[in-house]
C-alpha cells in the first residue's frame, strides 16, 4: 500500500512538472514573438533617422551639410514613444572609410549607429542593436 | 467499506489531476494558436508596408509607394492633392520612363469587418493593394522640413515633408474564454519625401 502511494505521489510530481515546464516553453515562445514586433519597430524607428539624415543632406543647398550632420549626431540621445512603449534611442556618427571602418582620417565618408533599448514583454530590457552590433549606415560626402 | 472508501477517493484525485491537465493543455492550446496568428498577421503587416514577391511579380509595398511622392512632378504643380489624416493622395512617377501617376492611400468608411485600408493608382474605383482590415482608423501625421507636426497639413500641402503612418491591423479570435482578446497589430513607421527636398 505504501509503496503503490509513492508511486502514485511520484507519477504526480513528474507529470506536474512536465505540465509546467511546457506551459513555460509555451508562454517563452509567446513572449518571443511579443519581443520580436518590440524589435520590428525599432528597426523602423532606426530607419526614420536614417531617412531623416538622407533627406537633410539632398538638396542644393541641403538643411544640413555634412559636417553638421556629423555634429548633430555624433552623441544624440532621443526618448521616442511609439504605441506607449518608450524607445530610449543613441544615435553615434563617426567619419569612417568606404567600408565604414573607423577611425579614418577621411572626412568623405561618415557612419552612423543607432542602437535603442526598451522595456521587453517579459519587463526586462529589450536592447535593439547594441554597442558592438548597431544599426549602421555609411553616408557620403556630395560637396556641401 | 474501507477499500470502498480508497478507491472513492482515488476516483476523486485522479479526476482532478486529469482536470488539471486537460485544462492546462487546453490553455496552452489557445495561447499556441493566439501566437500562431499573431505571426501571421505581423508577417502580412510587414509584407504590405514593405513588399514581396510572388515568384517572379514584385508587389510594391505602401513604403515604396508612398516614396515616389513628387517623382516626376513639374515643380509648378503641387504633387500632393489630399493631406487628411485617413487619407493621402499624391502625384509621383512609377519609373523614369512611365507618365506621372495619380496614387491614393486612403481608409474608407467602417464596415461590421472594421476599417478598410486601400491604395489606388489612377483608377479610384479599382484598388491595386486592399482591402486590409485594421481595429482603428488610419492615422496619417504630416511632418515639415524641422521634424514638426503640421495641424492644417490639408491647406498646407507646400510644408509636408514626411509622414508618420500608425496601422493596427487585427484578427478576431473565436476562443470563448482564457487569452480572449483581439489579436492586434499595431505598427508605426515614417517616410520622408525625398523628391520634395530636392
Amino acid at each position: 500500500m505504501n509503496i503503490q502511494m509513492l508511486l502514485v505521489l511520484l507519477a504526480l510530481a513528474l507529470f506536474s512538472t512536465m505540465l509546467i515546464n511546457t506551459y513555460n516553453v509555451v508562454l517563452d515562445q509567446s513572449g518571443m514573438v511579443y519581443d520580436n514586433i518590440l524589435f520590428l519597430q525599432g528597426q523602423k524607428i532606426a530607419n526614420r533617422y536614417f531617412q531623416r539624415i538622407e533627406a537633410e543632406l539632398l538638396g542644393d543647398p541641403p538643411i544640413f551639410n555634412f559636417s553638421a550632420i556629423n555634429s548633430i549626431y555624433s552623441n544624440m540621445s532621443e526618448i521616442l514613444t511609439v504605441n506607449d512603449i518608450i524607445y530610449n534611442v543613441q544615435i553615434n556618427s563617426v567619419y569612417c572609410d568606404s567600408l565604414g571602418n573607423s577611425p579614418s582620417a577621411d572626412t568623405l565618408f561618415q557612419r552612423v549607429d543607432i542602437q535603442m533599448n526598451c522595456l521587453s514583454t517579459t519587463m526586462d530590457t529589450l536592447y535593439i542593436g547594441t554597442l558592438a552590433f548597431p544599426f549602421s549606415k555609411v553616408f557620403f560626402y556630395r560637396g556641401f | 467499506m474501507s477499500s470502498l472508501l480508497d478507491v472513492l477517493g482515488a476516483t476523486i484525485v485522479g479526476s482532478l489531476v486529469l482536470l488539471m491537465i486537460f485544462t492546462s493543455l487546453f490553455n496552452m492550446q489557445v495561447i499556441s494558436y493566439n501566437t500562431q496568428l499573431q505571426i501571421g498577421l505581423t508577417k502580412m503587416s510587414e509584407d504590405l508596408i514593405t513588399g514581396r514577391k510572388t515568384g517572379t511579380f514584385d508587389q510594391p509595398g505602401i513604403e515604396s509607394i508612398l516614396s515616389k511622392v513628387g517623382a516626376g512632378v513639374s515643380s509648378s504643380v503641387d504633387p500632393i492633392i489630399e493631406a487628411t489624416s485617413t487619407g493621402f493622395k499624391f502625384l509621383g512617377q512609377n519609373s523614369p520612363a512611365s507618365i506621372v501617376n495619380t496614387f491614393y492611400f486612403v481608409q474608407e468608411n467602417e464596415t461590421s469587418n472594421g476599417f478598410p485600408l486601400y491604395v489606388y493608382q489612377d483608377n479610384m474605383s479599382n484598388p491595386i493593394l486592399g482591402p486590409f482590415w485594421m481595429a482603428d482608423t488610419l492615422d496619417i501625421t504630416y511632418i515639415d522640413m524641422n521634424n514638426n507636426v503640421i495641424n492644417s497639413p490639408e491647406s498646407n500641402h507646400g510644408l509636408i515633408r514626411s509622414v508618420e503612418v500608425s496601422l493596427t491591423f487585427f484578427y478576431d479570435t473565436y476562443q470563448p474564454d482564457i487569452d480572449r482578446r483581439l489579436i492586434r497589430h499595431h505598427i508605426v513607421f515614417w517616410k520622408y519625401f525625398k523628391n520634395l527636398y530636392l
